[in-house]
């Protein structure tokens, strides 16, 4: 069953408590199907909490959540069938096989699984040492035949948590190519993760998380494009184009770097543009540049996390 | 092949039962390729049989005079007591292998994200242990009765009734002794914990109790009572300790069979909730 919302997981105001503490506070998160959702946060934001409620192995203190349309835990068998998992470290029996692995998870799953197994040890590349013991794996081998695991299931939804911890910098590029191989599949994946490279690079959509609130969810682009506008302003006298642009009301800060000043804007910068390249002009500047400077995701997430730090 | 193809349809297969077969296939994968577990176990039941009957034809074919033959009623009598004691210890070990083992290694949570059921994940393995021990068990058996019959010699062999008693009853002493170690490791988590209590249990606290008379009918309570009270009479002389009737004996044994899987069912809620801590 398919949800008719067109989200894959759909959760309404989840909270789990421990004790006193509030690991996720009503959170209320929209994944779309066929995108890679980034699910960012710094460590302890409660990332993998709400993973693990999602996934049945911790209950929400209060909240409701749906999962490939379906209620969850009311269908979780029903769910997860079509649902596949990477949790915090991925755990294998160390005396077996990576294909006998594989084979202890499919018993679980749906006949079909069993045929699955060499495609998926073939998807991550791991056909060459399949018939190893997973004692002699690396670390990287072991987030990979993770990976094949959780195709078991043929998901529609895969939910990788931290995947490219303790991955090379060769391994973390593979990961990535192979995430968005998925997500061309027409495979959801609800990649949860610290790092905004990561996400940024991977994800087509984010939700970013702290203290166990989701503060801000949506498109990259659009969350880059919402935060307070910057500009790179380049000009035939530096100093004196810092002094006017110091000065101007509409300006926020000015950092003068090697391409530029980047000048970010006040909130109320409706026409702050229009009248710094003005001033300049009037100051008898030459204006050599003046952009627009692209907004990457963490400049936005530290904007976000401070001001919640602020506001705290 | 369809793990580079996303389908939209949920499987219907989850309608289907063919997933307890192959959950106990897995389970039994798991215990036989332990290697040191395996080895174990045929060092405990097997090759004690085949050192034994090793050590009686040879004594009997140095002196055949102050020894007797190396088969017959007496000596497999004595091979069948030692084979019973060393089944429960293999037991023991398997059972509590097969309990503790994917909590260990942190695969039970891998297991229950494919939202299988906690309890069909632990109801497999009783079958899957029981693949594994009792054939091992049976060619530790097998060894001692074909060497009791082909070595009697001038002894009477024994009857395949008394053989078919013997296998039957070893074979309930040795899955009793794997459904409790399973329940217990099952609760703990822990196969050195299990080992500990169960052997120390089934080994040395069991058959002290059993001697003591002046615990009078609470011993009739005890698993070694009931299956003492099973045993083939012609295998062993004498009268049990504990006195019993049949029924009571089935009962005790029935009851003990459920005892482990108690503090399972006493957690059923749990087991049976998609909620569980890993």
């Amino acid at each position: 069953m398919q949800g008719s919302s067109g989200f894959v997981v759909e959760t309404s105001a989840l909270t789990k408590r421990f004790g006193e503490r509030v690991a996720v506070d009503n959170v209320e998160l929209r994944v779309p199907r066929g995108a890679a959702f980034g699910y960012l946060g710094p460590n302890g934001a409660g990332k993998t909490t709400l993973i693990r409620m999602l996934l049945g192995l911790t209950q929400a203190t209060a909240g409701t959540m749906r999962l490939l349309g379906r209620p969850v835990p009311a269908e979780r068998a029903a769910a997860l069938a079509r649902v596949g998992a990477i949790v915090e470290e991925p755990r294998f029996h160390s005396h077996l096989t990576g294909r006998e692995n594989l084979s202890v998870i499919a018993a679980a799953r749906e006949p079909e699984a069993h045929h699955r197994i060499d495609g998926a040890l073939a998807r991550v590349g791991l056909t060459q040492r399949a018939d190893e013991r997973v004692k002699r794996y690396s670390l990287g081998m072991r987030q990979r035949l993770g990976v094949a695991r959780s195709l078991l299931a043929d998901p529609e939804l895969l939910i990788l948590d931290e995947p490219t911890n303790g991955l090379d910098p060769a391994g973390i590029h593979e990961f990535r190519d192979m995430i968005r191989g998925f997500v061309t599949e027409g495979r959801t994946v609800l990649l949860s993760s610290h790092l905004l490279d990561e996400v940024e690079k991977i994800c087509d959509e984010v939700a970013i998380v702290d203290r166990g609130q989701v503060v801000v969810q949506g498109s990259i682009a659009d969350l880059a494009a919402v935060g307070k506008q910057t500009i790179l302003i380049a000009t035939s006298d530096e100093e004196q184009a810092l002094a006017i642009l110091s000065e101007h009301r509409g300006v926020e800060s000015v950092a003068p770097g090697s391409d530029g000043i980047r000048v970010t804007l006040g909130a109320d910068s409706a026409d702050a543009q229009d009248d710094i390249s003005r001033r300049l002009v009037l100051a008898g500047l030459a204006i050599r540049r003046f952009e627009p400077a692209r907004v990457s995701l963490e400049q936005r997430f530290l904007e976000i996390t401070s001001r919640l730090e602020d506001a705290a | 092949m369809s793990a580079t193809t996303a389908s939209t349809a949920l499987p219907q297969a989850r309608a289907r039962n063919n997933w307890r077969p192959r959950l106990v296939s897995a389970e039994f994968l798991k215990l036989r390729k332990r290697r040191g577990l395996l080895i174990s176990v045929i060092a405990l039941t097997v090759v004690p049989m085949i050192i034994g009957y090793a050590v009686l034809l040879s004594i009997h074919a140095a002196n055949p005079g102050k020894h007797g033959p190396a088969g017959g009623l007496k000596n497999l009598s004595g091979s069948i007591d030692l084979l019973s004691t060393l089944s429960i210890v293999a037991a023991v070990l398997v059972g509590a292998t097969l309990g503790a083992g994917d909590l260990g290694s942190g695969v039970f949570r891998e297991l229950v994200v494919t939202g299988r059921s906690r309890l069909a994940l632990f109801a497999a393995r009783v079958p899957a242990g029981l693949g594994l021990i009792l054939p091992i068990v049976a060619a530790g058996f097998a060894v001692t009765a074909t060497g009791s019959v082909v070595f009697a010699g001038s002894l009477g062999a024994p009857s395949a009734t008394l053989l078919l008693e013997s296998a039957a009853w070893l074979g309930l002493g040795t899955a009793l002794s794997l459904v409790l170690a399973l329940g217990v490791s099952s609760v703990l988590g822990s196969r050195g914990t299990t080992i500990g209590i169960v052997f120390g249990w089934q080994i040395v606290a069991a058959p002290v109790l059993l001697q003591i008379r002046a615990l009078g009918s609470l011993r009739d309570g005890l698993v070694g009572a009931a299956t003492d009270r099973l045993a083939p009479a012609a295998l062993f002389e004498g009268t049990p300790n504990v006195k019993m009737s049949l029924a009571a004996a089935v009962l005790v044994i029935a009851v003990w069979t459920i005892v482990p899987l108690v503090p399972l069912w006493t957690k059923r809620k749990a087991l049976r909730s998609p909620w569980i801590a890993l």
